[in-house]
């Protein structure tokens, strides 16, 4: 009984002929509307061609595709030559068909890349499936695959789901062909996903039957019945009735499994006589072993013959020299019915025929081959003549050698082949992955692209500071003394007159003013305490340069606030030298901040540290402001900058007279990586009163 | 009397010529040598042994406050007067600290500075004016395990909550900060009045008054 379950599979692929030929779709409008008119109406007069006035529908597209490329009208030309292609498949002429197709993609595929029409999105998809199509008569499954699931990527963006459904099935019915049930079932099962959104679907009963098939070969009862009762109710009713038979076979065949086989026969004879109503041979051909088993399994060994001889004489006809099957079964069949020396004879053939053939498998890869080779052997031939070369019978009587070599090295690319389609679909869903991972890494890169570039731009400022103050300091500063000096020591040596000696006291008093002004000025621009004694320090000697409570000690009058600055487990500690000059040019600008603005009277400068976690705040008890309206101001942003550069978080607190806060928080990195790394402090809500 | 012997230690020739021309009228000053660079203080100074060095705080090779140390630890009896234009209380007390008896900053008058020289000759401490007014300030390094903590305004708000017995969440459910934030208030809390638990830190602000 299994040797007719292995017929099974011709059936499934033949219920349909493989991807429907889709008619290109009209022109949407672009170039000057006459044109356009004109464009319209030519593809109009195609349409209304007779099918069979092949030359008459070549002469309007050749029309139209002059005309669009007069206008530079890029989708009327890819469209026309579409068209064209559809047109040379009519007319068998492949190799035009073929290399329309390729004139119409390659200008199609940019066309659609750029604007994402749904119309040349259409047009687009008809392209690819005819290359689909032309690829498996090829019988190139391979290829034939991967345009069905870049058409089926098209169709999904132009929302067709009437083709997408075909398009689904038709994938189904090439991964079947290739013997990837799982993967035949799983693309029939999107197309029966999506009935619910198609009017017009027939094939949805195919592909129900289809699956309900596969199920029920593998005795998975409970998992066919639903899709059964799913191609009986589709088949109920146009246009799915059309495809009756599909279902009423699918259910024989259940029932025959099922062990019922007058059900299973009744249902499959009912079949049967829709099928030769529609006269596709190669459905019944697909359907008639499965009736010839009921008969069988119900002793009626004389139907059973007599389908089993109108399967042979079919498989015949089909040119297909597999009949072992048959064969077989005749001779068990005759012997049944009594007639041994029949018998016999059937089974001589049988094993003739089984030795030439030696197994299904290599059958149908012998079969895949041949078709492969064929196709082969007539593209070589059209160059040959192309290049209208004398050498021609021979060259093909030389390739035809060749090819029995090259036969061991296709089955070998076959086997490699199957097991690349596993990884297809797996493949383009990781790619996608892979993408869109790739473009958060881009985001990332540049990210810390920016960030690397503003660190090294306080970096190379800070050093270029640095050696300014120094050269001021040292320079600048050192001759100043040294001409105060030499001034002071003439000052007691000569007598002037009044208005000269208070001239000089006067210049003396500048020089010194001048001395100070430079170093206060170099020391804002690098501490020197700050480099030679760390952070604590050079922020103490800071905070009390602007104390106005240790000037009024001091008995001076400033009008500054009172600076207070306290710090908490970083007394001994050396942070990275870069970090100790952020968090110094930080206190800088918060307080030259607080003294521009603030009119505060008191400051206070913290500085704290837990661990690896260290926390700035500076605040006063100045006039405060909105904090919405003066965000992003330089002094702001600078101060962003330098906290972004210390990864992080800068969070401002003020309202109208009630003072400001500003915090800071980062964290250290492990002390051999000088970098910092950003707080996962969570924002906090903007509680700003 | 023996005049006093005098090493110029600065990095700016011009300085030191200034220096020498300065100091060299005084006969109870004999300039004995000059140096730019620490190394080069060591040697002179080994060799001259001067009384009184004129040290200046940058130099090129090593800085001041090392070299201070250094010529002190090998002649005990070496008086060395910091000359510079840092006028901050951290170099000031790290100089004291190295065994300086003199800080005179670089804008001097040249009678200040010999008597300087003379003051440290004598056994005495000498700082210009302005170095005096540091001197004058609390030291603030010391000062904030003296007198009680300064708190920041939010600080303040979380401690009066720690003392009405709010739960973190509750302090962070009114004053709209997230609970991780409430925590690190109150860690600060606890590190300022360097207590090991909330009990201690409202005994300590208790009697600093601050509640």
């Amino acid at each position: 009984m299994a040797s007719f379950r292995r017929l099974l599979r011709a059936g499934c692929q033949a219920a349909l002929p493989l991807g429907l030929v889709l008619r290109p779709a009209l022109a949407p409008a672009q170039p000057g509307p006459a044109d356009t008119l004109r464009f319209n109406a030519l593809m109009v007069q195609f349409e209304r061609a007779s099918p069979a006035d092949t030359a008459a529908q070549r002469r309007y597209l050749s029309q139209a595709l002059g005309l669009s490329r007069r206008v530079r009208y890029e989708f009327g030309e890819g469209a026309a030559l579409n068209a064209l292609s559809y047109v040379a498949s009519l007319r068998n002429d492949t190799l035009a068909h073929r290399r329309l197709l390729q004139q119409a993609r390659q200008l199609l595929v940019p066309l659609y890349r750029r604007h994402h029409n749904p119309r040349v999105g259409q047009v687009l998809a008809a392209n690819i499936n005819n290359q689909a199509n032309d690829l498996q008569v090829k019988g190139d499954y391979q290829g034939a695959a991967r345009a069905m699931l870049d058409l089926i990527a098209y169709l999904r963006q132009a929302g067709a789901h009437e083709l997408l459904v075909v398009a689904y099935y038709n994938l189904g019915g090439v991964f079947f062909s290739l013997d990837q049930f799982e993967q035949a079932i799983y693309y029939w099962k999107q197309a029966l996903a999506l009935q619910n959104q198609v009017r017009d679907a027939p094939v949805l009963v195919v592909a129900a039957a289809n699956i309900a098939n596969h199920y029920t070969a593998h005795g998975q009862f409970a998992q066919a019945r639903p899709y059964l009762a799913q191609a009986a109710a589709l088949s109920a009713r146009p246009p799915g009735v059309q495809y009756r038979d599909q279902y009423l076979n699918a259910q024989g065949k259940y029932e025959l499994a099922q062990g019922r086989p007058q059900q299973g026969v009744a249902l499959l004879e009912q079949a049967l006589t829709l099928a030769r109503r529609r006269g596709d041979p190669s459905i019944i051909l697909a359907m008639l072993p499965d009736v010839a088993e009921g008969h069988q399994q119900l002793g009626h060994y004389a139907q059973t013959r007599a389908y089993l001889l109108e399967c042979l004489s079919l498989t015949a006809a089909a040119g297909d020299v597999d009949q072992t099957v048959e064969l077989e079964a005749l001779a068990e069949v005759e012997e049944k019915l009594g007639h041994p020396t029949r018998a016999l004879a059937y089974f001589r053939r049988f094993h003739t025929l089984h030795d030439s053939l030696n197994s299904l498998e290599v059958k149908t890869r012998l079969n895949d081959l041949e078709t492969r080779y064929r196709t082969r052997e007539k593209e070589q031939r059209i160059t040959l003549l192309q290049q209208r070369q004398r050498l021609q019978a021979e060259e093909l009587r030389l390739q035809h050698q060749l090819t029995y070599g090259a036969f061991a090295l296709i089955v070998a690319l076959l086997g490699a082949g199957g097991l690349g389609y596993a990884a297809l679909r797996n493949r383009r869903q990781l790619e996608r992955q892979q993408q869109q991972l790739q473009a958060q890494k881009i985001q990332e890169l540049e990210q810390e692209r920016q960030l690397l570039a503003t660190e090294a731009m306080l970096r190379g400022q800070e050093e270029e500071r640095s050696r300014l103050a120094r050269d001021l300091h040292d320079g600048l500063g050192g001759m100043l003394s040294t001409v105060k000096l030499y001034l002071g020591s003439v000052r007691g040596n000569v007598v002037l007159p009044e208005a000269s000696a208070q001239l000089f006291a006067r210049s003396l008093e500048h020089l010194d003013g001048s001395i100070s002004e430079l170093r206060r000025v170099a020391r804002d621009m690098m501490p020197e305490a700050l480099l030679q004694f760390g952070l604590v320090p050079a922020l103490r000697d800071l905070c009390q340069a602007i104390d106005a409570g240790a000037g009024r000690r001091l008995g001076s009058e400033a009008g500054g606030p009172r600076v207070q600055f306290q710090a908490y487990g970083l007394e001994e500690t050396r942070l990275p030298q870069r970090t100790e000059v952020v968090v110094y040019r930080l206190v800088q600008e918060l307080l030259n901040n607080v003294l521009k603005h603030a009119q505060a009277s008191a400051v206070l400068v913290q500085l704290m540290r837990d661990g690896r976690h260290i926390q700035l705040v500076v605040e006063d008890d100045g006039r405060g402001f909105e904090p919405t309206t003066v965000r992003g101001g330089v002094g702001l942003r600078s101060i962003q900058a330098r906290v972004d550069y210390l990864r992080g978080i800068l969070d401002l607190q003020s309202a109208p007279g009630q003072g400001t806060t500003t915090t800071i928080d980062f964290h250290l990195t492990a002390p051999e990586a000088p970098a910092l790394e950003a707080t996962v402090r969570t924002a906090e809500t903007s509680s700003l009163v | 009397m023996e005049p006093i012997r005098v090493l110029l230690v600065d990095d700016h020739r011009m300085v030191l010529e200034g220096l020498r021309v300065l100091l060299e009228p005084l006969e109870y000053i004999d300039v004995v040598g000059s140096a730019a660079t620490a190394a080069e203080a060591f040697a002179v100074a080994t060799a001259t042994r001067p009384h009184v060095v004129l040290l200046d705080i940058n130099l090129p090779d090593l800085n001041g406050i090392d070299v201070c140390q250094r010529l002190v630890a090998e002649q005990p009896a070496i008086k060395i007067i910091a000359l510079t234009t840092l006028n901050e209380r951290s170099y000031l007390t790290r100089m004291l600290q190295a065994g300086a008896v003199g800080y005179v900053l670089k804008n001097a008058l040249p009678e200040e500075l010999a008597e300087a020289i003379t003051k440290v000759y004598a056994g005495k401490k000498f700082f210009s004016d302005e170095v005096q007014d540091l001197l004058l300030l609390p030291d603030p390094a010391t000062a904030p395990e003296a007198a009680a903590p300064i708190l920041t305004r939010r600080e303040k708000e979380v401690l009066a909550f720690i003392a009405d017995g709010l739960t973190s969440q509750e302090m962070a459910d009114r004053l709209f900060l997230s609970p991780l934030t409430i925590e690190t208030h109150r860690r600060n809390l606890l590190t300022k009045f360097d207590a090991n638990n909330t009990a201690t830190l409202i005994k300590a602000a208790a009697r600093l008054a601050l509640i």
